[in-house]
């Protein structure tokens, strides 16, 4: 078979024009292409060898560093102080706490399962939530004070103005009760203000607060103080 | 190092004179044959450059004539020629000894100067003859001057053929290339080839006859 192509193929070239062919053709490459792609070549093993050696290490180090982040992560979960409160916690910065573990108590994690201070956590929004407040050591004193005040202000008012100012029958047990209102709408970070305790313990001061909030623009904070208010304070007339 | 040479020595002639005479010049070619294509690949594939270097000597000239010829315009021949080395060095991971080296680079050259031509849509001018390519003339101005007159008449011949002609003709002359691994390089059939291959020579033989001044005239 083998035999019959070389025939063939002998007979569709003429030695003639081959061998004149060859005669002629002795051109060479240019000296700059041969340096050209004879650097292209030793540049693309280079490559490989630096390729090769970077593979020698990086999976090690890749491997050590994320056994070494995951166990950072695991040992700074584990550590309490990282759900621990700030020692100034106000009411304000305590409320969305407490609604936080909501969702995870519907869920129907087990408080048990977690570790720490977050077990500590999930069993306190087990209970009711006024009572989980309570259990916050000196913020239910400290509401209990401010109530006690409002209410010696009101007094105060009435006795001034004639006139009795009638709170809302659970106003005082408010206080002592998360408000959902507060708690669940986050605050926007343009508008953070919000009138101050010593301000609502006072109806007239905490009523300038709502109106210099409301001039100054803050719509919403203003808004959100006129619905604690009149939680608070129902009968209390508001100016036109 | 001394002490080497003479052991290789030694080791030399204790081989030759246990060798019989058709058995020692057997064993002194083994020694002077010169690695093979696909071996030299391989060994460039593991990072010897060298073994590249070896390989590229030994086929660079025949794959320059051959696009230089086929594409009749020296940036074109230069550019594809680059392009050509170029992949062949980017797929050496890839490259199996599954086939001739010849037959790899000549399907690659082959390729790349259809796509270099698709990409430019350009045909190419005929300056095949740009003389800074040409060896340097040596001692022997006036034989030179006669080498390069003939070496116009070829060229003009072979742009009097077709594209296709010239091509299986080229892959014949300059690759050594069969007429199958021709087929199988140009991807059509082989009584396709033989029929152009046929055609070429007859024709260039044909230009080649004739009379010089009729052949720089169709030129």
């Amino acid at each position: 078979m083998n035999q019959d192509n070389d025939k063939q193929q002998a007979a569709d070239i003429d030695p003639h024009v081959s061998a004149h062919y060859a005669s002629l053709a002795d051109e060479k490459t240019p000296a700059d292409l041969d340096n050209a792609v004879l650097r292209e070549a030793a540049r693309a093993v280079r490559a490989d060898n630096r390729k090769g050696s970077f593979e020698t290490w990086y999976r090690p180090v890749a491997f050590g560093a994320t056994v070494g982040l995951s166990l950072a992560i695991i040992l700074d979960l584990s550590d309490p102080g990282i759900f621990s409160p700030p020692a100034d916690m106000s009411l304000e910065t305590a409320l969305p706490v407490q609604a936080l573990p909501e969702t995870t108590a519907d869920r129907g994690t087990e408080p048990a399962q977690l570790p720490g201070r977050q077990s500590d956590l999930a069993a306190a929004v087990s209970q009711p939530q006024g009572a989980a407040l309570e259990n916050r050591t000196g913020v239910s004193d400290e509401f209990t004070a401010e109530v006690e005040r409002a209410k010696q202000r009101v007094q105060e008012m009435e006795a001034a103005a004639g006139t009795t100012l009638k709170p809302a029958p659970n106003a005082a047990a408010k206080f002592t009760r998360p408000r959902p209102a507060i708690a669940l709408k986050p605050r926007s970070l343009e508008a953070p203000f919000e009138c101050s305790d010593e301000q609502k313990s006072d109806v007239e001061e905490w009523w300038k607060c709502i109106e210099t909030l409301r001039q100054s623009g803050q719509a919403e904070a203003a808004n959100l103080e006129l619905e604690n208010f009149r939680e608070i304070f129902p009968d209390f007339e508001l100016p036109e | 190092m001394d002490t080497i040479v003479p052991a290789v020595a030694r080791e030399v002639l204790r081989l030759e004179a246990s060798l019989s005479m058709g058995e020692a010049v057997a064993y002194a070619r083994s020694m002077s044959v010169t690695p093979e294509d696909s071996a030299l690949m391989l060994r460039y594939q593991d990072g010897d450059v060298t073994a590249f270097e070896t390989l590229y000597r030994r086929h660079k000239d025949s794959l320059y004539r051959y696009l230089l010829r086929l594409s009749r315009n020296r940036d074109t021949a230069e550019d594809v020629f680059q392009e050509v080395w170029g992949k062949i060095i980017k797929s050496r991971h890839r490259y199996r000894p599954t086939a001739k080296f010849t037959t790899f680079l000549y399907h690659v050259a082959h390729n790349c100067f259809i796509d270099y031509v698709r990409r430019n849509n350009r045909h190419m001018v005929a300056s095949a003859m740009d003389p800074d390519c040409r060896p340097d003339p040596g001692d022997e101005p006036d034989l030179e001057a006669e080498k390069s007159f003939a070496r116009q008449r070829l060229d003009a011949a072979l742009g009097t053929i077709p594209d296709e002609q010239r091509d299986v003709f080229l892959l014949h002359e300059e690759a050594g290339l069969s007429i199958d691994t021709i087929a199988q390089v140009t991807g059509v059939k082989r009584e396709t080839v033989r029929s152009r291959l046929r055609y070429a020579t007859r024709k260039l033989k044909t230009a080649l006859a004739e009379p010089a001044a009729q052949t720089q005239r169709t030129a």
